[in-house]
């Protein structure tokens, strides 16, 4: 039976868990800019060790009200698509071992958490979600929209030989 | 293996372009020993490379190849159409066979019998048939490809380097240059420790270093031009014209990124060219043209950017039919239709909305695309302008940077919250007295900005952003968006600073406003405002903002236009350096303050035995040691001092003074080498000082009365 490490986070009154080789580290969010005009959950960007990660408000893909302290809470970090993104969440808790067999098929969630819920642990009484970090930063998935629209598709006929580098 | 597979793909790749280029002027030459050659060596090499690694169908189908070239290479006679045909398909049966092995690391299943089988045929003499799965073959077009020979692959003296490690270097390159305005920075003005010759070499030689690796970056343009007459040819086929293509400038080089960014624009732009500009042979004969007609492309570079230029001899744009479909679009007003110049009007083919309807082919424009095309190169900080004369043909030119990573960035902040302009967007800085300026006007819901004799849209960032500050409104900045301009109010303006352009994450990316963010000198990050995005936001239409022009400047060329005047640069005070023009300057003095006398009426002093007013330019105290610095304005045979701290230098440039500055003794704001500078009014000093002077000749005249 193969057993994974998984990292415990605590996001508004639920405990989530995510692979901890899908996470590349944790940090605590300092100052950021907020980018105007994006979704909710973007709470901003900022300056991790030079490079510039997305943070996203986990509770807030999930629908909750933000903590009362809005600068507490931790932040983990992960890459996805080459980007870097960290997802805001109010408390990392540990690492725990769960067997692959523990895990149970995802219970019916409302919409907001059906993108983030993957399945299902109990690690001691506790019922941990089983999810991934970059499950949060296309929640809703909306179809993938580029700001600039792509060529139209040219004649293959014609072009495919031509456009062959 | 698979490295060695993955090498072989690429370099074979390489050697396929350079064949293709051969063989379309070997069509025009078939005689052509050394074209002949060229082919059989790179076809050679294919097949050696290829049975090294036991890729059989390759190897099989390069022999057959080799073996019929090699024919016509011995005898030296000219190709025949057929046998040039079968050459052909065996290059494009490599290609696929490249293509899958690229892909899966293998080659695909199947075999190459019919192909085999029809190139034997060939290379004995039987008769054969061409299987038709194969590709047709071209006809023949010697006019294809004219211009002079060149050569695109890399000079003997290189190595292959892994595109990654090359990015790696890049980034790496960036942060050692933040690092480093970074240092410059905390070591602020201490001029004198012990670090500041240590940090003057880490940062020249960062420079260089930066220099160096943009350098490695750099690709020439021919690497798309060698894709065009390929394309041409199969379009014009395909649509039954004649079209030749003119290629130059194959050597100018340009960041590798960008040409990634332009390839598919140009590609986009050359088959409209085809498709729309290039009338077919009858009508070309019956406008009194040659039948066939000629598209030209060419780059080259100027300063910091690189002007491609696309060309066609074609039937042109009709300006009252672009104009009248825009107003039938909806797009314009009749009125604003009528009144809109001619460059307007052709900018009004890469308006969304316009080049999209299924009609345009129609309409003699030529807009298929042409909107994705300007988004295109806007958003790598390129413009597009275009140029047509009817019946003559078309001209688009696209002005692109050399380099994306670093550029001169203007900050700016607005709401509460800081951003940053590339400079190369900035078209001038003006102040302005808060939302009740009267140069702006509003007019049917829109803001407007009067700025010298046009009217410019006007739009806050802050409420553009939906940011929950208000604007104060108390400088707008003009910026450029190709044809479009747009005055964005803000805050305040912070300075110019030199930023590493990194793109936002996916998530952002659905964001067309930003064009990536950048971490300044201080660690603080900061989103860069992408113009194209903000003056769409504003509503800004294409064309209605250039056809209030009163005057038709591009604004981007005042200043190759402007003639130099001579300035001085001044240090006044706890400012910035300021300049001044020299107008009414007639010296420059230095004087030991034991001159300067203290009159009721302000400092004086005896120059060329007569009494002269100093005037202190506001923020400057008249030095209590040492020498004065002094800027010596002539009224008549009078003068009138102008005290400063420091005359730091002069200079003669093109000038554009910008009157941001409402301020006494400001004339405005100049850009000066991309930084914002105040500029002087020394008139306004030189009316002090005639005052006084008039006020000592009353009270002497009035002293003389008594």
């Amino acid at each position: 039976m193969r057993t994974a490490d998984w990292l415990r986070v605590r996001i508004g009154s639920s405990v989530f868990a995510f692979r901890t080789d899908a996470v590349q580290d944790v940090f605590t969010p300092g100052a950021m800019t907020p980018v105007p005009r994006a979704s909710a959950e973007v709470a901003g960007i900022l300056n991790l060790r030079g490079r510039i990660v997305t943070v996203i408000r986990a509770g807030r893909v999930l629908g909750l009200p933000d903590p009362v302290g809005t600068t507490d809470g931790q932040a983990v970090g992960f890459a996805m698509d080459g980007d870097l993104y960290g997802l805001w969440v109010d408390r990392v808790e540990d690492v725990v071992p769960i067997a692959d067999d523990a895990i149970l098929a995802p219970p019916a969630v409302p919409d907001r958490w059906a993108g983030v819920v993957d399945g299902l642990a109990r690690i001691g009484g506790e019922l941990v979600i089983v999810s991934r970090p970059a499950a949060f930063v296309f929640p809703s998935r909306p179809p993938s929209q580029s700001p600039v629209p792509a060529f139209a598709p040219l004649d293959p006929e014609t072009l495919l030989e031509a456009f062959a580098r | 293996m698979q490295e060695l597979i993955a090498d072989f793909v690429v370099e074979a790749g390489e050697n396929l372009e350079q064949i293709d280029l051969d063989l379309l002027r070997l069509e025009g030459r078939p005689a052509d020993a050394t074209l002949l050659n060229g082919i059989f060596r790179l076809l050679h090499t294919l097949k050696g490379a290829s049975g090294f690694l036991g890729l059989n169908r390759l190897q099989a189908v390069a022999h057959a190849g080799e073996a019929l070239l090699d024919l016509y290479r011995r005898s030296g006679d000219p190709m025949p159409t057929e046998a040039f045909d079968g050459i052909v398909a065996a290059i494009d049966r490599v290609r696929r066979l490249l293509k899958a092995l690229g892909e899966t690391g293998a080659e695909p299943d199947g075999d190459d019998a019919d192909l085999l089988h029809h190139l034997a045929a060939l290379e004995t003499g039987t008769p054969s048939v061409l299987p038709p799965e194969v590709r047709a073959p071209p006809s023949a077009d010697p006019s294809a490809v004219t211009g002079p020979d060149e050569t695109w692959g890399a000079p003997a003296n290189s190595v292959r380097v892994d595109l990654n490690l090359l990015e790696a270097m890049m980034r790496l390159t960036s942060e050692l240059v933040l690092s480093r305005n970074q240092l410059l920075r905390l070591h602020g003005e201490t001029r004198d420790d012990p670090y500041a010759l240590s940090l003057q070499r880490l940062s020249t030689i960062t420079s260089a270093l930066q220099d160096t690796v943009m350098q490695t970056r750099m690709r020439p343009m021919g690497l798309v031009w060698k894709t065009l007459p390929r394309l041409v040819r199969e379009l014009s086929r395909t649509l039954g014209k004649e079209v030749a293509v003119e290629l130059s400038g194959a050597g100018t080089e340009i960041d590798r990124q960008l040409l990634e960014a332009v390839r598919d624009p140009i590609l986009h732009m050359i088959r409209n060219a085809v498709d729309h500009g290039i009338e077919t042979p009858d009508d070309r004969l019956r406008a009194g043209k040659p039948r066939g007609g000629v598209i030209r492309a060419g780059a080259m570079q100027e300063g910091n950017w690189i002007k491609v230029r696309i060309e066609d001899d074609g039937r042109g744009l009709d300006p009252e039919r672009i104009r009248a479909r825009a107003v039938a679009q909806g797009l314009l007003t009749a009125d604003e239709a009528a009144g809109l110049s001619e460059p307007a009007t052709f900018a009004l083919i890469m308006a969304p909305g316009f080049s999209t309807a299924e009609t345009v082919t129609n309409i003699s424009g030529r807009g298929v695309g042409m909107d994705v095309v300007r988004a295109h190169i806007e958003r790598i900080g390129g413009q597009v302008e275009i140029t047509s004369r009817a019946g003559q043909g078309t001209s688009f030119v696209l002005r692109i940077p050399l380099t994306v990573a670093i550029m001169p960035a203007l900050r700016i902040r607005a709401g509460g919250q800081a951003f940053a302009l590339a400079l190369s967007s900035v078209a001038e800085l003006i102040r302005l007295e808060g939302p009740q300026d009267p140069r702006i006007e509003r007019v049917a819901g829109r803001a407007l900005l009067q700025v010298r004799d046009e009217l410019l849209d006007l739009a806050g960032l802050s409420e553009l952003l939906g940011l929950e500050a208000p604007d104060t409104g108390r400088f707008a900045v003009v910026i450029l968006a190709g044809e479009r301009r747009l005055a964005l109010t803000v805050d305040e303006i912070v300075d110019t600073e030199e930023i590493v352009i990194k793109p936002v994450s996916g998530k952002l990316r659905e964001l067309p406003e930003y064009g990536g963010a950048t971490i300044l000198g201080d660690g603080s990050v900061t989103l860069i405002l992408e113009p194209g995005a903000l003056a769409t936001l504003a509503g800004v239409a294409d064309g209605a903002a250039a056809h209030r022009r009163r005057t038709q400047q591009p604004s981007t060329d005042a200043e190759t236009q402007t003639p130099p005047v001579a300035l001085l640069y001044l240090e006044v005070g706890q400012d910035a350096p300021v300049i001044a023009t020299m107008t009414h300057v007639r010296r420059l003095e230095r004087v030991p303050v034991s001159e300067i006398r203290h009159g009721p009426s302000g400092p004086l002093m005896t120059y060329f035995g007569r009494v002269t007013p100093i005037v202190p330019v506001d923020g400057v105290r008249l030095q209590t040691e040492g020498d004065q610095s002094l800027v010596m304005l002539a009224v008549g045979d009078d003068h009138i001092a102008v005290a400063v701290d420091r005359i730091a230098d002069m200079d003669e440039l093109p000038l554009e003074i910008v009157p941001t500055d409402q301020a006494p003794g400001r004339r405005g704001t100049a850009l000066i080498r991309g930084v914002p500078h105040a500029v002087l009014d020394l008139d306004h000093y030189r009316q002090q000082g005639l005052a006084r002077l008039m006020g000592a000749a009353a009270i002497g005249a009035a002293g003389c009365a008594a």
